[in-house]
């Protein structure tokens, strides 16, 4: 790549995208005019609240009875230093009240009891029970009873005190025993800090998404649609110089649009600290220094955000064919970045090394974090360099993308197929690069959200239930595109090698897949820590319910969105080993745990292989129902586990190490061995 | 000079197959593979026009593609000589030597001509001064002063094609690939882009053009490579294809041609 070339290439690029008057709308004026808009909504909102509470009045139904006339005495008592007051209408009976209260003519119904004084402290006032009867589906019936309890509190308190003040002579400190205080030791700042890292985060995270989106379709599907594409083709430049002259471009839009939201922001708060100010509310002695290392890490953020913005809308973009599929395809991103800007707002969600790995979600976190004046250094640096690492991995995935001759030339139909009319679906085609794309997504959506949800509820059925959607959503997806199901899922039968080859390379991955395990966990013992309630649901359930929904179950359901659909495709579109090992990476990273990853990108990489030598899914099947199994009943029996030698032993010393892999290196070569004297792939696929 | 060797490319279609219905996943309809290009072999030297003729979807544009290093061939060779008579080989020294214009190559419509004149200059590493003095020599060739600053967006077809023109001359390259550039042009227009072909052809260069303006070809072309189905069906110059086919023009010489491929493949079928 050469530099001046990307720079020529860039600057073209933003002239481009500056003469566009949609983009320089998103970009400038609706920062400029959303947060004064806003403000003056809000005051608008806040005045005509404060208004109305001023002259706020309840009708009360009062059931006749003895002291009902006590009552609204009591009623209108107080009325004097609260701001509001009730009016009165009698009811003979409580039914006609009711029908009052539910037709809305009135918003309370008081009933009234006169009671006998039983403990004979309060002999001189008329003591009555009271039974309020409210709606508590409308707001102004739920404030008449609420109000209307304060008022009889009161009372309450008054003739307590009343009837102790005959008694004692400190009664305050009889009906008082304990006197309590509560005072706030954060300061104005702390408080004004939370409060703002609560909000930030989620209008820039939202504010920087979409100021990069619309140059990112400008700069990919845009410049599709307009033709240019294939002229800068022409030009003697590299894929690799276009493709970071438009990453860079899109990011700076991007990064000035986010800019301009901040400052247009703080603007707008600065003007609301005055006339908060002007009303002598006080917070005249603010201490603005102390929110600087909150500015500096917010705009430390704000470009690395923005540029891993931009790789994600340009990684999806690019496939768009013109700006309305672009628009189409990028709405679900935005709602996916919203729901994980979403973790500032949640009180019990903080920074910590987990959660600073989730991308978008840690970088609302850390603004929280750092305006609230509670941060840890090492957490934002964990953050940022996250943020750096799926930014490269985004531009790799943009540059493979890019350099494919069938994305630029739009002949291959790479796009997601499921956003096509499906009339014009042509049957037993293949899913594409997007469709891998955006099944992945809602696989991980599935399992972060629902996941967590159906495992709470039904414990191991909730497993059951995940798996089924796994099982159901790649299968319905490639239904529905009418895709060619035999060949995207591998659906033939193996050869009764390929069998014997899946059981050996099984037992061989299986061997070196527990070194790694124990290599892993003895470096990182933190990553071992959440498996044991696993365990427990799986040991809750019985045995055979356990090896169905853990063993058999994922078999399938996650052997035909893995191996089926996301290899199936990959397996013909990019050279075989790429595909296995995305596949694999994309299994790991399924799993949603380190140790997990590892392991999983480790056997992936053997199923996937297993799938392309022997054209057919049932030997990873196999395979995956083995691994499966055996942990069910590593479980339950863990005493059939612990005979065998080395491998039973907790803890494994170097010798039992190398016994394991050396065993499991010698089955592995065996296994693919098995395999590739199979018949070569492409003669079973020209006489099946 | 440019050669092509046994030049392939093969492309992935979706096929109906009604013949095939077997057990409960099989389907109607696959994919093939199929040549958009099939074994295509032909060379052009300097001071030469080749013009590339063949009914739509014989592969012109995806011959066309692969000489302009915009597409990779899956098969064959391109051989691209500069001047003095070595093979240049990597890409970019190769697209330094082509001017590509094709009516898929649109200009950016919010730049004005001169803007990308300079920006384009640049990228092909020509200096600003020089560039300057090239964008003054070109526009006045043909004849862009009135329009040159206004934004491409908002002039006309006769005047875009000639910005596009202008897009090819900044580096003055070898050869020209021009991918019907007449297409739905007026009359004043297109000879204005046939004159500019001949002086290129007088100045040395090598122009490869395809069109479907038999009477165009004619006039214009020293050679003729007639394209059908992805293969070679003819290539001689002019004359020598009218004699063949016993025609005297080659607007009857391709109808004939095609008639004859076409009889022949209804043959081998029946």
């Amino acid at each position: 790549m050469r530099t001046k070339i990307a720079f020529t290439l860039y600057k073209k690029e933003i002239l481009d995208l500056l003469r566009d008057k949609k983009t320089v709308i998103v970009m400038i004026l609706v920062p400029i005019l959303l947060y004064p808009a806003m403000m003056l909504l809000s005051l608008l909102i806040m005045k005509g609240l404060a208004t109305d509470s001023v002259e706020r009045t309840y009708t009360v139904g009062i059931v006749e009875s003895e002291v009902s006339m006590d009552i609204y005495d009591i009623l209108t008592d107080e009325k004097d230093d609260l701001e509001y007051h009730f009016n009165k209408v009698d009811y003979f009976t409580l039914d006609a009240a009711k029908n009052a209260l539910m037709n809305k003519k009135i918003d309370l119904i008081i009933e009234s009891n006169p009671l006998s004084d039983a403990s004979g402290i309060y002999s001189d006032d008329e003591l009555f029970g009271l039974t309020f009867y409210h709606m508590a589906s409308n707001t102004q019936s739920n404030n008449a009873y609420q109000n209307a309890k304060e008022v009889f509190n009161a009372y309450s308190s008054k003739i307590r005190k009343e009837a102790f003040d005959k008694v004692y002579t400190d009664s305050e400190s009889v009906l008082n025993p304990i006197p309590m205080k509560t005072e706030s030791i954060s300061s104005k700042e702390e408080n004004a800090g939370s409060l703002i890292g609560m909000i930030l985060p989620f209008i820039l995270i939202i504010s920087i998404l979409t100021g990069a989106i619309y140059p990112a379709i400008d700069a990919t599907a845009g410049e599709r649609e307009r033709g240019t594409l294939e002229t800068i083709m022409t030009l003697p430049v590299r894929k690799s110089e276009i493709m970071i002259s438009k990453f860079l471009s899109v990011s700076t839009i991007a990064v000035f649009s986010a800019l301009l939201n901040l400052l247009s922001m703080f603007g707008m708060m600065l003007i609301m600290v005055k006339i908060v100010d002007l009303q002598g509310l006080g917070l005249t002695d603010f201490q603005y220094s102390q929110f600087v290392p909150a500015f500096i890490s917010l705009l430390l953020c704000l470009p690395i955000f923005s540029m891993f913005a931009s790789a994600v809308s340009l990684c999806i973009c690019i496939f768009a064919k013109s700006f309305k599929e672009a628009n189409n395809i990028t709405s679900p991103i935005l709602i996916v970045f919203m729901f994980a800007a979403m973790a500032s707002i949640l009180p019990t969600v903080e920074l910590n090394f987990k959660t600073a790995m989730i991308p978008v979600t840690n970088i609302a976190l850390l603004i929280k974090s750092v305006f609230s004046l509670d941060y840890d250094i090492k957490l934002v640096a964990v953050v940022l360099f996250s943020n750096l690492a799926y930014c490269i991995i985004m531009v790799i995935l943009m540059s493979v993308f890019f350099s494919s001759e069938e994305v630029l030339f739009g002949e291959g139909g790479n796009g997601i197929h499921v956003f096509e009319l499906r009339a014009n679906m042509k049957k037993g085609s293949m899913p594409g690069y997007g469709d891998v794309f955006l099944l992945f997504s809602v696989l991980i959506l599935v399992m972060i959200y629902s996941g967590s949800f159906f495992v709470l509820k039904w414990g191991i059925w909730g497993t059951a239930v995940v798996q089924l959607l796994i099982f159901g959503m790649p299968v319905l997806y490639s239904l529905y595109i009418k895709a060619d199901m035999k060949k995207l899922y591998s659906l033939r039968l193996p050869k009764i090698i390929d069998i014997l080859g899946a059981v050996v390379l099984w037992a061989g991955s299986f061997l070196i897949n527990q070194v790694i395990v124990q290599l892993l966990s003895k470096a990182f013992p933190s990553m071992v820590e959440n498996s044991s309630s696993l365990n427990d649901s799986i040991l809750s359930a019985g045995f055979v319910p356990a090896l169905i929904v853990v063993g058999f179950m994922p078999a399938i359901a996650e052997e035909a969105a893995f191996r089926g659909f996301l290899f199936g495709t990959l397996k013909h579109k990019t050279k075989i080993i790429i595909a296995i090992v995305v596949s694999a990476a994309l299994f790991g990273a399924y799993h949603m745990n380190l140790l997990q990853f590892f392991t999983g990108l480790f056997m992936g990489c053997f199923m996937a292989y297993m799938t392309y030598k022997s054209g057919s899914i049932l030997p990873s099947v196999l395979f995956h129902l083995l691994n499966n199994s055996l942990s069910v009943i590593a479980t339950y029996y863990p005493v059939l586990i612990e005979k065998i030698p080395v491998l039973g032993e907790e803890n494994l010393n170097v010798s039992g190490i190398f016994i394991l892999l050396g065993a499991g290196i010698v089955l592995v070569t065996i296994g693919v061995f098995l395999f590739m004297t199979g018949i070569p792939k492409t003669k079973r696929e020209e006489n099946p | 000079m440019i050669e092509a060797v046994h030049l392939k490319k093969e492309f992935i279609r979706p096929v109906k197959d009604e013949d095939k219905k077997k057990g409960l996943f099989a389907t109607r309809a696959t994919k093939e593979s199929f040549y958009a290009v099939n074994d295509i072999n032909f060379s052009a030297k300097s001071g030469e026009i080749l013009g590339i003729l063949g009914p739509n979807g014989a592969g012109k544009t995806t011959l066309l593609r692969m000489l302009g290093k915009l597409m990779t061939p899956t098969e064959g060779e391109i051989k691209i000589y500069d001047k003095d008579g070595n093979i240049l080989t990597d890409d970019v020294s190769i697209k330094r030597n082509i001017g590509y214009l094709s009516n898929n190559t649109s200009l950016y419509g919010r730049l004005s001509a001169k803007e990308m004149f300079m920006l384009f200059g640049e990228i092909y590493g020509i200096s600003k001064e020089e560039c300057e003095a090239r964008a003054k020599e070109v526009f006045s060739i043909l004849e862009m002063e009135e329009f040159c600053n206004q934004r491409i967006e908002k002039l006309s077809t006769g005047q875009r094609q000639r910005a596009s023109i202008s897009r090819c001359l900044i580096h003055k390259p070898d050869i020209y690939i021009f991918d019907e550039p007449t297409l739905g042009l007026d009359i004043l227009s297109s000879e204005t882009i046939v004159n500019f072909m001949k002086e290129e052809k007088k100045a040395g260069k090598t122009v490869l053009y395809s069109t479907h303006y038999m009477e165009e070809a004619q006039y214009l072309c020293d050679r003729i490579l007639m394209m059908y189905q992805g293969r070679r069906i003819a290539y001689g110059t002019p004359k020598q294809l009218m004699e063949i086919t016993e025609t005297d023009n080659l607007r009857d010489t391709f109808k004939s041609l095609i008639r004859d491929l076409t009889t022949y493949d209804e043959e081998e079928k029946g």
